[in-house]
């Protein structure tokens, strides 16, 4: 995708918008300075090889031609040229890239500039409308976790619960910290795809972290207090999810049903039913009232990049906790998809 | 409720034992047998004794995965042989191995019970028997996944994370010359490498990480340019001879050093192909294969391994400081590759037939040995 210059000849000595990767692009500019000092007629061309949707892009475009023009390029489309700047929107494994290439002559020079991730932006859809957030990742299994209400005045606080351990983080200064951890120590190795599930019902002070197996009881905030014991899974909370999915939403792969009525009709999230190796989705259903009237899907699904291996109702909102394998990263995402009915 | 039982082992053991109570068609299933077939064929699991080829270090390497607890950031396997997801059972070296689940692996217990690997089975017998259900997942070489998909098989490709190129072999008169070696490589046409002989499996390669990893990789040119060759092989006043080597067991690499011949041959150069046993490839070359499998999808960690083992084999200094930023990755690259010693030609992925059993497959991560501790058996369709 190109985008061809839009403005030519410019002579503007504005400054640039505010824009996100403003800090980027400005180094960007001064690298073009620097090798081809102003005035100069420049030829840019912006191209865009990555996920970045083209409102985006247009955006950088815009911005960059009116930086250069403020450092006194005129940005031109016909002969002479001083120097060819070619502008690519890239990605890696390490993220987005911006990459440069200053040509003047047969002589050229490349310039990359790594960009941060931005967040993908919500659009309006009719019927049960998803918004997903995640909020936090690891390495290793997550299989459920949970974001409880902050008592006056304190942080906010995450609990993850993992294979062989409950951990416990405080939001400070936008980042999740490590406050501390029990171990669940496992009397023989734990199942390769055990499940788990964090039952905040009854407020923090009497919250059960379930495994496959085990129980862990205590007042979760305080850690110290928690114990595990070993128990039976007849009435494990993933069997009557299982069973209420079975009769209701068949075809799902898993699903729960969420504290939110659009109309009148009960809500339901559900994820794709294909196996774990595939990128999944979370969709909103609406139930009818009606005995033996099949769910509806409703609005748009949201997206994931990889299966989600857990799908518990969030209490604190009218949505699911979801836990995604990223099948690019091959971490563990713990998404918040919260629901609203759309007009 | 939960009804509490007494925490003895013993207990602990029948509840583990039952699982899920519940299990839909979507969680996994444990038990069974996954049949495996590989083309390669591996003689010792000694990690001392040596490989005789390339693939055999490959297969190698996946069968460690199956036995061993976890990698170091060196790639080198740790702990003991029997720590990893799975145990030998059976071991018929060149011909066949049967591992078997280990239920105390740290991650889990694998849902198979038990993987069998048949070595050495040709591709045509391959494809045939995931074809038949014969066998439940089966390597496919790039070259035949057009084939094996018309044939109906299912067919799991990896990213593009194998790197072909050729290197000039130190010492060589025909390697010694820096416009030779830049005509060969700009004589080559790697577009048609990739769309006729790989039948559009892989990516044609200027550089050293593709493009997925590295986000540069459209900064080094793939395109063919003759008009450029023939200029430098005519300053030569004629064609310079260059022998081109490759090995005698690979037909892709047959198929590629002959479609540089004729790429040469139109610049106005002279390559001639020659097939050569493993071990002896540098004895009578001017050039040979590399087959390059990235060691991460991280592309700092996969350059800095292509230059450990590159360096040495093209009579290279590589720059002991490690490349961090994306800047420094592209120069680095830009270093090696602008010296033509090693000339890129196309990433290739792994590619495996499926049979209708295989559930939860998930294509080999780059870097990562075979998937079987997370594949789990469904019915068959």
């Amino acid at each position: 995708m190109f985008f061809s210059a839009a403005a030519h000849g410019t002579d503007q000595t504005t400054a640039a918008p505010p824009i996100e990767w403003a800090e980027e692009l400005r180094a960007l500019g001064d690298l073009v300075a620097r090798l081809s000092p102003p005035p100069q007629n420049i030829d840019l061309l912006v191209n865009n090889m990555s996920s970045l949707s083209t409102d985006k892009v247009a955006m950088i475009d815009a911005w960059l031609r009116t930086d250069l023009a403020s450092r006194r390029f005129r940005l031109v489309e016909t002969e002479p040229f001083d120097a060819h700047l070619k502008v690519t929107l890239s990605e890696g494994t390490q993220g987005y890239l911006i990459v440069a290439q200053i040509r003047r002559g047969t002589n050229e020079q490349v310039g990359i500039f790594p960009l941060r991730g931005p967040e993908a932006a919500a659009k309006p859809v009719a019927g049960v409308r998803l918004e997903d957030q995640m909020i936090w990742e690891e390495p290793g299994k997550i299989l459920d976790f949970a974001l409880p209400q902050p008592g006056a005045g304190a942080p906010p606080t995450l609990i993850v619960l993992e294979v062989g351990r409950i951990a416990f983080y405080v939001r400070n200064q936008q980042q999740w910290q490590l406050n501390g951890s029990v171990t669940i120590p496992p009397m023989r190795p734990w199942l390769r795809a055990p499940r788990g599930y964090l039952d905040l019902s009854r407020g923090l002070a009497e919250t059960t972290a379930m495994l496959s197996g085990v129980e862990c009881r205590g007042d979760f905030g305080h850690p110290e207090t928690i114990q595990c014991d070993f128990v039976s899974q007849e009435e494990a909370p993933w069997a009557l999810e299982e069973a209420w999915k079975a009769k209701n939403l068949p075809s799902a792969g898993d699903a729960v049903r969420i504290s939110l009525t659009c109309d009148g009709r009960a809500i339901a999230l559900a994820t794709g039913n294909g196996d774990w190796a595939e990128r999944d989705f979370v969709q909103g259903y609406e139930l009818s009232p009606l005995k033996g009237q099949q769910a509806m899907a409703s609005g748009e699904p949201v997206a994931l990049k990889g299966p989600v291996t857990a799908l518990w109702p969030a209490e604190s909102s009218k949505g699911a906790r979801a836990v995604v394998e990223n099948l690019q990263t091959g971490n563990y995402e713990a998404h918040l998809v919260t629901a609203t009915c759309s007009q | 409720m939960l009804r509490r039982l007494v925490a003895n082992s013993l207990v602990v053991a029948t509840v583990f034992a039952t699982a899920e109570p519940v299990e839909s068609a979507r969680r996994p299933k444990y038990g069974g047998m996954l049949r495996v077939e590989i083309g390669a064929v591996v003689r010792s699991l000694d990690p001392a004794s040596a490989v005789a080829t390339l693939e055999e270090a490959a297969a190698k390497d996946d069968l460690d995965s199956l036995l061993y607890e976890g990698r170091s950031p060196e790639g080198t396997y740790t702990g003991v042989i029997g720590s990893g997801p799975f145990r030998v059972a059976e071991w018929k070296p060149g011909q066949r191995v049967v591992v078997v689940a280990n239920e105390n692996f740290r991650e889990g217990r694998p849902f198979v019970d038990s993987v069998e690997i048949q070595m050495g089975r040709a591709a045509r017998d391959r494809l045939l028997d995931v074809e038949l259900d014969r066998a439940d997942v089966a390597e496919i070489p790039p070259e035949e996944v057009r084939r094996a998909v018309e044939r109906g098989v299912r067919v799991s490709v990896s990213l593009a994370d194998e790197l072909v190129a050729i290197v000039f072999v130190p010492g060589r008169a025909a390697a010694e010359d820096a416009r030779s070696r830049e005509a060969l490589s700009r004589s080559i046409d790697r577009a048609a490498i990739v769309n006729f002989i790989l039948q559009k499996q892989g990516e044609p390669a200027g550089g050293l990480l593709p493009q997925w990893s590295s986000g540069t990789a459209f900064l080094f040119s793939t395109t063919v340019d003759t008009t450029e060759a023939r200029n430098i092989w005519s300053e030569f006043g004629g064609p310079r001879r260059i022998v081109l080597g490759y090995d005698a067991n690979d037909s892709l690499e047959q198929s590629i050093a002959e479609r540089i011949a004729v790429d040469a041959r139109e610049a106005g150069g002279s390559v001639t192909v020659v097939a050569t046993k493993p071990g002896t490839a540098s004895v009578n070359t001017d050039v040979r294969f590399v087959r390059l499998p990235m060691a991460s999808r991280d592309p700092r960690e996969a350059l800095a391994a292509y230059i450990s083992i590159l360096a040495p084999i093209i009579g290279v200094n590589a720059d002991p400081r490690p490349a961090t930023t994306p800047q420094q990755i592209y120069d680095a690259e830009r270093a090696i590759v602008s010296t033509y010693r090693v000339v890129p030609l196309v990433w290739l992925p792994r590619a495996y037939g499926l049979g209708s059993r295989v559930r939860n497959w998930k294509a080999p991560a780059t870097g990562a040995g075979w998937p079987f501790a997370d594949v789990w058996l469904g019915e068959a369709e």
